[in-house]
């Protein structure tokens, strides 16, 4: 099991640092309530996927399929809330960015 | 060309952010738990009270321990009129003949196995159920004896309560507390099993401490309540936890003091394991721990030992149990109220007036171990805190329970906890 783990917190890790990379990259600024939104969002993921993990090595199916279905819904669900406020105030900032770079 | 850096996670990056991560991680889990450690507590939702019960002193009195429902079933008690019997032989020779799936001979084969110890250290003097023959009562077998004679250990009360804590862990206790002995749990008087004469119960005034211990039963044997598996697996438990307070009982009387070792017997355990500081009572009338629920077994050793006491705690499951009624719904008897409120009274001659808490109709709960021709554990299997807390979404879910209240519960429902699981499942596993 501490190496489900293990591996488990090596894949978020290379997730957080490639959405970290583009983040950089790309010149992306994000507001107070963007960064809020994202980790938050990033969060209730992980612990979706923990909670799925420790469900099954308790011997629970049932509560891992359920808590894929009713966490995992939330997170697919509010996936869509972050997007949209990405995409309200991270386009412009890339936009602005990408003209700079045109500019000079 | 492209003038924007590549795109890819290196070797180096990737350790510096896991690195990053692990430290983080590891200090934020190492203050928590020594905030928590500090305080004596196993988890940071546990929070130590003054006050974990209301008491009406007009109306509770020490409770006679031949008043309780077992020794009211074999003292031949009209309410239980043909009960025995069918607890203990018609029911389970029919189960045993029909080779009902838990109730078959291999599982009353092990039942009476996890009897045996307990039944044998009757000869200890821990009575535990009516059956024992008993050789002399844990309020009569108190004396010391050091080790050839010398002088009493002398240390401060603190020293004490940590070598007594100590001693405990190693003897099997799964938790361990202690507190000033308060008397008024003190059974008044008892019953001989084997001449059923009836005793008051007097311990000297010097005895004005008390060890209380919890024994952890074993969650996937709990889950088939209320199988005759599940009842060997609380027998297995009895059986420790008698041993266990004679262990402790005879440790404090080798370091010069006076012990009483107890199981069930001679004094109230569940308000003795709350004053210990192990858990809050419930609405089942079980003791309910941070770090088993209600899935435990209690002892208690009264001494003359000083001990620095521990004080009782509280996470929440007084406002978790007024709307979660699991238990009561899971009860085939329908021993368990379902009433929002707490009363100071109860409904059954085996209910101690006094304190005000949820009540069960005892009565009710042991008639249907008769018709069951097992004990049952329903209440305990089915209670939201019985989890297996080595896992962190229970242990995170604590502090949720009070909070989210009746939501934690269908939540709790919804996920499957608290479903009987099969006999012969239990049978099959594989265990470490």
């Amino acid at each position: 099991m501490g190496f489900v783990w293990f591996l488990f917190g090596g894949l978020t890790v290379f997730v957080a640092i490639i959405a970290w990379q583009y983040k950089q990259s790309n010149d992306v600024e994000l507001t107070w309530f963007q960064w809020a939104a994202a980790i938050g969002w990033a969060l209730w993921a992980v612990m979706t996927v923990a909670f799925v993990i420790s469900a099954i090595a308790e011997g629970e199916p049932r509560a891992a399929g359920v808590g894929a279905l009713i966490f995992g819904g939330v997170a697919a669900l509010s996936f869509i809330g972050v997007r949209f406020l990405f995409k309200l105030g991270g386009s412009a900032a890339v936009a602005e960015a990408n003209t700079e770079s045109i500019s000079q | 060309m492209s003038d924007k850096p590549e795109k890819k996670v290196t070797r180096r990056d990737f350790l510096k952010g896991t690195g990053a991560v692990a430290i983080g991680s590891a200090v934020a889990a190492t203050m928590g738990k020594g905030r928590a450690e500090a305080a004596g507590l196993t988890d940071l939702a546990v929070r130590r009270t003054d006050k974990p019960y209301d008491v009406d002193d007009s109306k509770l009195g020490r409770f006679h321990e031949m008043n309780t429902c077992f020794n009211r079933l074999y003292g031949g008690d009209p309410v239980f009129a043909g009960y025995g019997e069918k607890w203990n032989v018609t029911n389970p020779l029919q189960h045993m003949q029909n080779n009902d799936e838990g109730y078959s001979v291999v599982d009353y084969a092990l039942g009476r196995a996890a009897e045996s110890v307990g039944n044998k250290l009757s000869f200890a003097g821990i009575t535990y159920n009516y059956r024992a023959e008993s050789k002399g009562y844990s309020f009569e077998d108190i004396y010391p004896e050091t080790p050839l004679g010398v002088p009493k250990f002398e240390g401060t009360p603190e020293e004490a309560a940590q070598l007594v804590k100590r001693a405990a862990k190693m003897f099997g206790a799964s938790l361990v507390g202690v507190a000033k002995f308060d008397r008024k749990w003190l059974y008044s008087g008892t019953i001989y099993a084997d001449t059923y004469e009836v005793k008051p119960i007097e311990l000297p005034n010097d005895m004005q401490w008390q060890i209380s211990m919890a024994v952890e039963m074993e969650y996937e044997a709990i889950k088939t309540s209320p199988t005759k598996t599940c009842s060997a697996n609380v027998a297995w438990a009895y059986s420790l936890q008698n041993s266990l307070a004679v262990y402790v009982a005879e440790f404090i009387k080798g370091l010069g003091y006076k012990a009483a070792a107890c199981g069930n017997d001679t004094a109230l355990s569940v308000p003795m394991a709350i004053d210990a500081g192990l858990g809050e009572f419930s609405r089942m009338g079980m003791l309910v721990t941070p770090e088993y629920g209600p899935r435990v077994r209690l002892c208690k050793v009264i001494t003359d030992l000083p001990l620095a006491p521990d004080k009782p705690i509280s996470f929440g499951v007084r406002e978790f149990c007024k709307v979660c009624k699991k238990c009561a719904t899971a009860c085939p008897s329908g021993a368990i109220t379902d009433a929002d409120e707490m009363t100071w009274e109860g409904p059954s001659k085996s209910n101690n007036p006094g304190v005000k808490k949820w009540y069960v109709d005892v009565d009710k709960c042991l008639q249907f171990w008769g018709d069951n021709g097992s004990d049952c554990t329903n209440c305990i299997a089915s209670c939201p805190y019985n989890k297996l807390y080595d896992h962190w979404h229970h242990k995170a879910a604590i502090p949720l329970a009070p909070v989210l209240g009746r939501a934690f519960v269908e939540l709790d429902d919804a996920f499957g906890y608290g479903e009987q699981a099969s006999s012969h499942q239990w049978w099959q596993q594989k265990k470490k």
